[in-house]
Order: structure tokens, then sequence, then C-alpha cells
């Protein structure tokens, strides 16, 4: 890429970043000025929740209000915003911002009443459940297990259609750090296989016996790695999502050459420029990708973790043409909030976890 | 004057190309011996296209495609060219009311032939000259890339981030939205049902309006 390119990249990203998306952000100021920040901070994460969720959901509660037009206060706020944006990034995750988790119904079958019981329904299920064998909480286990991998795959499908692609052509992945291998095992009964974990050693703790039971299970790390941990991480996993500077990619590529295997991999990219987040800057990308290249790391594609409450949309069109403009088929971006989003703007992978277990404990 | 410059989506937003499309879509599959309603036709086949759009007919209808059906279909997009199809309400009025100087443009999936021959049909081709664009003719990759958004603001000299967007459409909202620019659902067509306007929100746009004239009163 010639310096001209990637002064037109770092000029649309600083473009997006001012503008794409800073309405919440600006209202959240707005209303933190003065107050205390954390009530605030909740008072705007629940009808960002509610905004955020998915195209065609039934909307129970009403929208927020819109503002009809932009006062100059609200113009001064966003410009604060654009200021906040560069300078203060309070918070290191998504989980904020996260669609609060799908309630989904658990159906009561297979028992037949006991003695003086009169109806069935969720609330004899709930006073009685601890009463219930084994069998009978993995069967319901399993069934609400396939109920969210089906509601989003169809998630999937109806945003690939929208944007003319083949529903099969994003892979989704069921993230299932922090999960009980209890928990994992009805989405694998249901069909999933791809997985993802945050962390080399609790992936390791969890996933060698279930692989050895699965051999079709593809195991991808999507969270940061310490240049130490690369041996392992090589030894574990099929796909690594998150290589983002150049110590980890002269670990991986060692670790490469010395076990034979050499797993997919992804560059982080820090696509919103924030100081806490991992991957690579935007600018470094070329010289990373470069030597990645050089080290025989297999290199597929490009991922990003968009800023927490902003419209992840714009960052995603950024990474996709990032993407494009230095030849690689895959993209991995999107969660359970902006599945839409990231597989109507090209997706190759998705990586989903309350969507598919719930909110994390 | 919030913003400097303008960017209309075209069918659906100044045109009622989606509402007469169906209202004909259905008029032909119940003269066809398969009675659909209009609002049928919008709820099961609107957005879709090619095979898929086939398909959901097929289903909706639980028979194949009836004989003559493309011929029927073809034979009235030749009428909607050469007779024209109404406006979006408010529509001429609001692009008349443009202050002279604010740069503006469309920017559609359609071919600019059928964008170019509506506006003759609606009087208002001198209001957007040149900066008719299509996201099959001026850019590689169409909506729901932003890329048709991106071409014709840099077409018409203003940044992107300075633009407003007019968009009906989950498809070109997403493009849209991701093109950086200040996005507005408009859900003033009548192919717009109930829950439209909520769909767009979960998708990003900035604000909702519901005519021209809550338009007019957002970018005043």
């Amino acid at each position: 890429m010639d310096r001209g390119q990637q002064g037109d990249i770092r000029t649309q990203a600083i473009c997006l970043a001012k503008f794409g998306r800073v309405m919440r952000r600006c209202r959240m100021h707005q209303i933190g000025k003065g107050t205390a920040g954390k009530a605030a901070m909740e008072a705007v994460r629940a009808p960002a929740a509610r905004l955020r969720g998915r195209p065609g959901e039934q909307q129970h509660q009403p929208p927020p209000p819109r503002d009809d037009a932009d006062s100059r206060e609200q113009r001064a706020a966003r410009r604060r915003c654009q200021r906040m944006m560069a300078h203060d990034h309070p918070r290191s995750g998504r989980q904020g911002s996260q669609r609060p988790p799908q309630t989904v119904a658990l159906a009561f079958v297979g028992h037949e009443p006991e003695p003086g019981q009169t109806e069935w329904g969720e609330g004899v299920a709930a006073r009685h459940r601890p009463a219930y064998s084994g069998a009978m909480d993995e069967h319901e286990a399993a069934k609400a297990a396939a109920a969210r991998l089906a509601g989003v795959t169809d998630r999937i499908a109806a945003a690939a259609k929208l944007a003319r692609r083949a529903g099969e052509d994003v892979a989704l992945i069921a993230i299932s750090k922090t999960q009980p291998v209890e928990s994992i095992r009805p989405l694998i009964a249901a069909g999933q296989r791809r997985f993802g974990e945050n962390r080399v050693q609790e992936a390791e703790a969890k996933w060698p016996a279930l692989r050895d039971e699965f051999p079709d299970l593809e195991l991808h790390l999507v969270g940061s790695l310490q240049s130490n941990k690369a041996e392992d991480a090589v030894a574990l996993f099929d796909v690594i999502h998150s290589v983002d500077r150049p110590s980890l990619v002269k670990a991986l590529g060692l670790a490469m050459d010395r076990a034979g295997r050499r797993p997919d991999c992804f560059i982080q990219v820090n696509i919103g420029e924030e100081e806490q987040k991992g991957g690579c800057a935007i600018a470094d990308l070329p010289a990373l990708l470069e030597q990645a290249r050089a080290a025989d790391l297999p290199v597929i594609g490009l991922m990003c973790v968009p800023p927490a409450d902003l419209e992840p949309a714009p960052w995603f069109a950024l990474l996709a043409k990032l993407a494009r403009d230095h030849g690689l088929p895959g993209l991995s971006m999107g969660m359970s909030a902006d599945l839409e989003a990231g597989v109507m703007l090209g997706a190759t992978q998705v990586r989903v976890g309350t969507a598919l277990f719930g909110a994390r404990a | 004057m919030k913003f400097d410059g303008i960017i209309f989506d075209f069918d659906g937003v100044l045109l009622e190309s989606e509402y007469a499309g169906n209202a004909h879509l259905a008029e032909t599959l119940t003269a066809l011996g398969h009675p659909v309603t209009t609002e049928e036709s919008m709820a099961h086949f609107m957005g879709l296209a090619g095979q898929d759009f086939l398909d959901a007919i097929t289903a909706r209808i639980g028979h194949p495609i009836p004989a003559g059906f493309a011929d029927i279909r073809a034979e009235e997009d030749r009428r909607a060219m050469a007779e024209g199809i109404d406006p979006v309400a408010g529509a001429i009025a609001f692009v008349r009311s443009l202050p002279p100087g604010m740069p503006r443009a469309i920017a559609s999936s359609s071919s600019t032939a059928w964008i170019e021959r509506h506006l003759d049909h609606m009087g208002i081709r001198d209001v957007f000259g040149a900066h008719i664009f299509s996201g099959r003719e001026h850019v590689t990759r169409g909506k729901p890339a932003p890329d048709v958004y991106l071409h014709a603001a840099r077409a018409i000299g203003i940044d992107i981030a300075r633009a407003v967007i007019l968009e009906d459409s989950p498809v070109g909202v997403t493009g849209a939205v991701a093109s950086g620019a200040y996005v507005i659902g408009l859900v003033a067509g009548q192919h717009c049902a109930p829950g439209h306007a909520e769909r767009l929100q979960a998708l990003g746009v900035q604000a909702i309006a519901r005519n021209f004239d809550e338009v007019a009163r957002l970018i005043g």
C-alpha cells in the first residue's frame, strides 16, 4: 500500500470515528455530566441495547425518543464526544453494549403430572425441577440450545439473503469462553462444531477431551495471545484470530515450524484506534502482514472488535476495505448484537456467545 | 442547514415503485388464479430478487410459477417506464425546496436509465443534473456496501461525514450507516408496514421521518 492509500484509509477512519454513530455517546456524555457516572451509563445502556435489537424482532418497548433536530448544544456535545473518542475509553469489552439475552421458553414435556397437579407450566416446572432426573435436564438443555442455535443461524441466513450472499458462506463460531463443558455439550448435540475461546489455559482444560469424543470440532482462539503461550496455542487451536504484533508473529512462526502444524490466522486490527484494545494499528497493518507472510503464517483475513456503543457498520466497512486492499478473503467481524451488520458488510466468520449460551453469569 | 449535502435513495424514497410493483405483482398472481393481496405481496416478496424471489412466490402460492408470468412482468416494466409511477407524497415539493446551491445526488441500486426516466416523469430531472449514481454502474460493490454513497459524496464534492442520506430499505440503510453519513430512515412510502421504522432503527439510522415535512425539520 502506498502512502496515499494509507492516508485515504486514515482519513476515512478519522471521519468515521468523528461522525459514524456518536449520538449515543453524546447522550451518555450529556447525561453523565455532573451525575454519578455509573448510573448515567446504565441509563444510556438500556435504550442503546434496545436499539441494537435484531432487525424484525418484536420491540416490546417503545423506541427511545428521537431528537427531531440537532440543536447547537447537541452539536457541541457531539464535538465533545469526538474528544472522548480520542482520549477516553473507559471500558475494555463490548459486554455493556450487547443485547440482553434472548429468553428461550423451556418446553415442559415428557413427564406425567404428579398427584395433585392440575396444570402444566413453567411455574410448575420451576418448582419441581430439582426433583427431575439428569436425563430430563439434558433433554431440556438440548432443546433450548437447539432453539438458540436455530435462532442465530436464521438471523445469519436472513442477513445474507438481503446482501445476496449464501448463508453457508458465513461461519458461525460459538464463543464458549467461561462456559462449562456441560453448557457446551448441548450445542454440540445440536450440531454446532466451531467454537471459540479467549484463553489458552481455559481451552486446554475444556477441549482436549471433547475433541477426542468429537474429532470434527474446530477450535478458534479469539482472545489476545501472549507470546509465551504461542506454542500451546499452535498445538490446540485450528484458527487464531488475534495475531496483532511483531513479537507474536515471530513466536507463532517459530512455534508452527517446531510443531509442523500451521493454524489459519487472522490479523486483529484495532479498528477504532482505542488505547485499551488489542489489535494492530491500521497504519501498522501492511508491515505486520508482510512480516506474518514472511514467517509463513497462513493469514486468511482480518478481525476486529469495533468500539462499544457506537454503530458498528462503519468499522465493519472499513475492515472490509482494508481486507480488500490487502487481498485477504476472510473477515472475522460481528457478534451477538451486531451480526446482521457484519454479515451484510461481508463477514465470513461471526463470533457469537450471548445469543447461543445466554448472558454470562 | 446542518449538512453540506443530501443524498437520496430512489425507489421507495422519491418514487412509489415498491408499492406499485407489489400491487401489480398481486394483481398478476390473482389474475393467474392465485389470489394474493398487495399487503401479502409486500410482506413476502419485497426485497427479494432472482431465484429467491421466484422461490418465495412458489412457496406462497403452493404452485410452480404460472405460465406467462415473466411476460406480464416484463410488459409492466415497459409500461411503468413509458407512463411513469406516482412519486412518494411530498417528494417533488421537497426536492424543489432544497437551497439552490446545496449539493444533492441520487444513489440507487436501480439503473440510471430507470432513474432518469422517472425523474423526467416527475419533472425533477433538472434538480439532480448529472448527479445520478447507480450501485450497478458506478461502483463494483452495490448496496449494502457503502461504496455508492461514498462515490456520490465525492462526485458532488462533499465530505460524507457532512452528508445526510435518505433511505427506506434495510439493505440501503446498512450501507448508508456504514458510509459514516447521517442517515434518516424515511418511512413515507406506502410500502412501509408497521414495524418498518423500528427495523431501520435497529440497523442504526440516526433518525426516522414519517414524511418529507419531518425530513425538512430534521435537516433544517
